[in-house]
């Protein structure tokens, strides 16, 4: 369509991503139509239609953006599709929402208090949008005149004509523009940019049209078309930036090097409230807008009272993200204290959520996730094998099922087949145990074990799964 | 889909891109008037002495002014030049917008915010390193 180069859209950086093969990533978005309605198999989701639904609805929620601090949970039993709900959530969201993803587990840590860690989580699914405008001058260097006063020494004054394909222009030059000029070695067939508040010159190449000047010249020259349109030009660019990156670079003298080695550490309330106030300033002259993104907290039981209650508390803050969390427990201890509530949340959070709820997938939907599981993997089986394997996962679990698809790939890669057939299965299946069994061989054979207590009580070993 | 309600949407969307080349084409114009005028400032400001008369067409005829005068004249017309061409940029942005609206693609965020250049670039400089 129409080139526009006034309003220049935030160009998109293009690299190639390796990718390795993770648990979700066959994950592209919710698998929703334009009408919200969830088709039965769509962009890598499966199943659990009124959840996707759900999630689709709490989707339109945050694009709308003028929410803010509402929390939802997914629950559900372990293997049901919790987290690739929160995955189809982000990939649907798109680049400019920002999504943090973080597992509850993840808050413990010796350099960083709970609170602080979550704050920094809170402050990462905000993001403030700027906008960047710079009028610039963009053309072809035709040629290039300097004056230089005969004594050696003094002002130099000299001419620069520049083109586009459209036009051709010539600007009288003063001393300074002259010595970036010719700092930046331009010369006649050289493509520049002049920034017009700086003043600063900035190579971009040499005209194609003058690729021939010279038989010899160095690697790193670049060809570029001579530009079109007019040489005066206005380039905007909007960024999303998260207030936690605004915090990193305002709180530490080496600024930005803290946000690549990790080590962020605390960031003190004061740089965080002058950097409140900023964004609020910004806000108000119209200079920026605040982006609610997405906060995820994966299997969120393992948070404790206090952090439960600094939930409570962020939640009411106006910049508060729209906080999603996924639990697999159902009726048990709030950790930290010695009270049961449901999902291991105080009533009181549960209170201020909305919840999702997944259900477990039947034999059918099973099917056709380790059918698009097989696709994601490269692996090729054959109708039997993925019937048996099928059987298999209603039997023991989901995740064992997936498991056994890389497995039995590589048996089969070893027998020089193109397809995993049920025999590979049926090898993988004798080679690696899936849980029920483990216990059950455990129980069998635990005397022959060291440590082991025949009374211990069973719950606690189930709880720990997934 | 609807026969006559797709072609109806076919030619809206060509007509709204066309409108957009034809924006495109007035600014570019009008840079091209800016840069002459600019030119001709510079010369009148560099060749001639105030109060001597320089020639200057107007339209198609050439009358004799005094120096001063013609330059005010220039630097009054560079500004409403200028004026223009800002008016046509939020004209060009409109009209991509109801382009994009017209694909069915998302809405380009954000580029109805006052620039804030010197501290977005400072933040990018130091994110992008």
């Amino acid at each position: 369509m129409a080139a526009i180069a006034s309003v220049k859209v935030a160009e998109v950086r293009e690299f190639s991503r390796i990718e390795r093969i993770g648990t979700h990533s066959h994950i592209r978005g919710l698998g929703l139509d334009d009408a919200l309605e969830p088709r039965e198999v769509s962009q890598g989701m499966v199943g659990q239609l009124t959840a996707r639904r759900a999630a689709g609805v709490v989707l339109e929620m945050i694009r709308e953006g003028k929410i803010a601090g509402r929390a939802v949970l997914i629950a559900g039993q372990p293997g049901t599709g919790k987290t690739a709900i929160a995955m189809g959530m982000a990939q649907a969201l798109g680049d400019n929402t920002p999504f943090t993803s973080m597992a509850g587990s993840e808050i413990y840590s010796l350099e960083m208090s709970k609170t602080e860690a979550l704050t920094q989580a809170f402050r990462k699914s905000i993001g403030v949008r700027i906008k960047e405008e710079t009028e610039i001058i963009e053309g072809e260097v035709v040629e290039v005149q300097i004056d230089r006063p005969a004594t050696g020494t003094g002002a130099k004054v000299g001419k620069l004509t520049l083109k586009t394909t459209d036009m051709e222009t010539v600007y009288d030059l003063g001393n300074k523009m002259i010595e970036s000029l010719i700092k930046e070695k331009a010369q006649a067939g050289d493509v520049i940019t002049i920034d017009k508040a700086t003043g600063k010159i900035s190579k971009l190449g040499r005209s194609f049209t003058r690729a021939r000047d010279y038989d010899a010249t160095g690697p790193q020259t670049r060809f570029v078309q001579c530009p079109e349109g007019e040489l005066q030009k206005r380039k905007e660019v909007t960024h999303t930036v998260t207030l936690h990156e605004i915090d990193v670079i305002n709180s530490r003298t080496q600024g930005f090097l803290a946000l690549f080695s990790g080590d962020t550490g605390e960031i003190k309330s004061e740089v965080r409230d002058q950097i409140n106030s900023k964004v609020a300033e910004w806000r108000e002259e119209g200079k920026a807008e605040i982006v609610p993104g997405v906060l995820f907290i994966d299997e969120v039981h393992m948070l404790d009272m206090e952090c439960f209650s600094f939930l409570n508390r962020a939640l009411e803050d106006d910049m508060a993200p729209v906080l999603i969390m996924a639990t697999n427990r159902g009726i048990t201890k709030i950790r930290g204290t010695k009270y049961r509530s449901p999902h291991g949340i105080p009533i009181d959070l549960l209170d201020r959520m909305v919840i999702i709820a997944t259900q477990p997938y039947e034999e059918k939907e099973m099917k056709q996730i380790l059918k698009i599981r097989c696709e994601e993997e490269d692996a090729e089986m054959t109708e039997d094998a993925l019937l048996v394997l099928t059987r298999l996962s209603l039997e023991t679990s989901l995740r064992y099922a997936i498991q056994l698809i890389t497995v039995a790939n590589l048996i089969a890669r070893k027998r020089k087949a193109m397809e995993i057939a049920v025999e590979d299965i049926k090898k993988a299946y004798t080679l690696f145990l899936d849980e029920t069994r483990s216990t059950q061989y455990l129980k069998d054979i635990q005397d022959e074990f060291m440590f082991n207590e025949e009374d211990e009580p069973k719950s606690d070993v189930a709880m720990e799964t997934s | 889909m609807d026969f006559e309600k797709t072609q109806q949407l076919i030619l809206q969307t060509e007509a709204a891109a066309q409108e957009i080349f034809i924006t495109r084409d007035e600014i570019v114009a009008l840079d091209f008037k800016r840069q002459k005028t600019r030119e001709a400032f510079r010369a009148l400001k560099n060749g001639l002495e105030p109060s001597e008369k320089a020639w200057v067409s107007i339209g198609n005829i050439f009358v004799k002014i005094r120096t001063s005068k013609a330059q005010n004249l220039l630097e009054r017309e560079l500004k409403e030049v200028d004026q223009e061409i800002s008016e046509h940029r939020n004209k060009l942005k409109e009209q991509v917008k109801h382009l994009r609206d017209l694909e069915g693609k998302p809405e380009l965020k954000g580029f109805d915010l006052k620039p804030i250049s010197k501290e977005a670039e400072i933040i990018m400089q130091v994110l992008s390193k």
